[in-house]
C-alpha cells in the first residue's frame, strides 16, 4: 500500500470510526427486538435484520438493536419496543420487515410513532 | 462494516490467555455461526482488562455486561440465552464474595468503579492487532498535529508545562529529558522504549504494549521528531511472547500506512522503529546495561556520567 497523505489518515480514521460506534456508549434511544422462543418462530430474526439493515443504510450511529426475551403477548409477535431518550417506549406487534423499515423510518428517524402498528405506549409496569 | 447489535470484547490479554481465552474465542465463533450470528455479533480480541481475577472474561457491547470465569462450556448457553435471546447469565455475572447478586455492569464492579484511565485509555476498547481500531479512537491524531503544526521546541515546551513524567519510578520529568537530547549537538540520536520490566509481579508496561501497542509508536516517534531522532528501538523481554507479536503487528501496519518510515505523512521528518529482545537478565532494565545489550554486548552497567538522557 501507498503511504498515507495527511488526507488519507483523516479518512481512515473517519471510516474507522463508524466500525466502533457501539464501544461509545452514547446512545439516544435503543430498538428491542422480543427473541422468546415465540418470536423467533414467528420471525423475529428477519425483524432484527431488518432493523440493522436500516440502521446502517440510514449511517445513524446513537441508537442501538438489541434484543430482550418474551414480553408475554406471544400472539403478537414478532414484537418490537422503541424507546427513545425522554419518551415514553412504543411497543410494535405483528411486524413483518416491511414493517420494521417503516417505523425507523418514521419513528427513529422522523420522530413520530407509527401508531398503525403500536400496541401500546409507556411501560406496562407502570411508571 | 456492517452495522453490528452487539460487540463481544473478549479479553486476550497474558492471564486471561494462560485461563483459556483462545479456547473461549473459539467457542464463541462456533456458537455464534451455529446460530447464524455473524452479522449481527462482532468478536474483538482485546488487550488486558485488568480484572485478571476475574479472567477469562468478556465484556458485552453496548449494554457493557461484565462476565468472568468463563468456561468453554458454558458458552453454547450464553450465546443462546443472551446474544439471540436476549436475556443476560446471571450466573457467568461477577458477584462479589460477600453477596449473593451479581453486578452486571461493568461500570457498577467497585473494581472499575473509580478508576480514571489515561494511559490505558483504550484497553479493552480495541483490538490491539489492528490499526483502524486505534485510528478510530483519535489514534495518530497527536502525531498528526506534532508534525503538521509545531516545532520540536514547542512539543518540549508543551511536554514541559504538562508535567509529564517517567513510569518506571524515578518520576524523570519527560520534558527536561527530551531537552537535554534536543541541545546535545552530537549526532545521530535515537530513542529508546524500555519495556524489560524486569521486577516480579509488575505488568504495566506489558499491559500497554498488549491492549495498545500504537500509543506506544505514536509516542516514540513524537519523541523522535522532537529530539531530532530518526531511527529508534524497543527493547522489550522475550518471556513477553504475546507482547512482542503484537508490537510488531503494530509496526508493519504502521510502516504499511507510512506512519513509519520516510517523510511520515509527506512531512520531511523519517523515523524507523525496531524491536530487540531482551535475553532475560534482570539488570537490563538499567539504562546502560539496556544500551549494552542493544549494541549486542554484554549487559554490563557502566559508571554515570555521561548520562544517557
Amino acid at each position: 500500500m501507498a503511504k498515507l497523505t495527511l488526507d488519507d489518515l483523516r479518512r481512515k480514521r473517519a471510516e474507522a470510526q463508524k466500525g466502533i460506534y457501539l464501544r461509545e456508549g452514547e446512545f439516544r434511544g435503543k430498538i428491542i427486538v422480543h427473541m422468546g422462543t415465540c418470536g423467533i418462530a414467528a420471525g423475529a430474526r428477519a425483524i432484527v435484520a431488518a432493523f440493522l439493515e436500516e440502521l446502517e443504510k440510514s449511517g445513524i450511529n446513537d441508537i442501538m438493536v438489541t434484543t430482550s426475551g418474551c414480553a408475554g403477548l406471544c400472539s403478537k409477535e414478532p414484537m418490537a419496543t422503541v424507546e427513545m431518550l425522554n419518551s415514553p417506549p412504543v411497543k410494535y406487534g405483528e411486524l413483518t420487515p416491511e414493517k420494521a423499515e417503516n417505523i425507523f423510518k418514521e419513528h427513529i428517524v422522523g420522530g413520530t410513532a407509527v401508531v398503525e402498528y403500536a400496541l401500546g405506549m409507556g411501560s406496562e409496569r407502570g411508571a | 462494516m456492517a452495522a453490528r447489535r452487539i460487540e463481544l470484547m473478549l479479553c486476550t490479554g497474558t492471564g486471561c490467555v494462560a485461563g483459556g481465552s483462545f479456547r473461549i474465542k473459539k467457542a464463541l465463533e462456533e456458537e455464534i455461526a451455529r446460530h447464524g450470528l455473524p452479522d449481527e455479533i462482532s468478536l474483538v480480541p482485546t488487550g488486558c482488562n485488568g480484572f485478571c481475577g476475574q479472567g477469562p472474561l468478556l465484556v458485552v457491547i453496548p449494554e457493557q455486561i461484565f462476565y468472568g470465569w468463563l468456561k468453554t462450556e458454558d458458552i453454547p448457553f450464553l450465546v443462546q440465552e443472551h446474544f439471540l435471546k436476549g436475556r443476560p447469565v446471571k450466573k457467568l455475572m461477577f458477584t462479589p464474595p460477600e453477596k449473593k447478586e451479581p453486578i452486571p455492569l461493568l461500570g457498577d464492579i467497585p473494581f472499575f468503579k473509580k478508576q480514571m484511565l489515561l494511559v490505558l485509555r483504550n484497553k479493552g476498547l480495541i483490538d490491539p492487532e489492528k490499526i483502524a481500531d486505534y485510528l478510530a479512537r483519535d489514534g495518530y491524531t497527536a502525531l498528526e498535529k506534532v508534525l503538521t503544526s509545531m516545532s520540536p521546541e514547542e512539543v518540549i515546551e508543551e511536554i514541559i508545562k504538562s508535567g509529564l513524567r517517567g513510569r518506571g519510578g524515578a518520576g524523570f520529568p519527560t520534558g527536561a529529558k527530551w531537552k537535554i537530547c534536543r541541545n546535545e549537538p552530537r549526532t545521530p540520536k535515537y530513542v529508546i522504549c524500555n519495556c524489560d520490566e524486569g521486577d516480579p509481579g509488575a505488568y504495566m508496561d506489558r499491559s500497554v504494549f498488549e491492549s495498545d501497542p500504537h500509543s506506544v509508536i505514536e509516542g516514540q516517534a513524537i519523541a523522535a521528531y522532537a529530539i531530532g531522532a530518526s531511527h529508534g528501538y524497543i527493547y522489550v523481554r522475550s518471556e513477553y511472547p504475546l507482547a512482542i507479536k503484537r508490537m510488531q503487528i503494530a509496526l508493519d501496519q504502521a510502516q504499511e500506512y507510512g506512519l513509519l518510515g520516510e517523510n511520515i505523512l509527506g512531512t520531511s521528518f523519517s523515523f524507523d522503529l525496531e524491536i530487540r529482545e531482551g535475553s532475560g537478565a534482570f539488570v537490563c532494565g538499567e539504562e546502560t546495561s539496556l544500551i549494552h545489550s542493544i549494541e549486542g554486548k554484554s549487559p554490563e552497567p557502566r559508571q554515570r556520567p555521561p548520562f544517557p538522557a
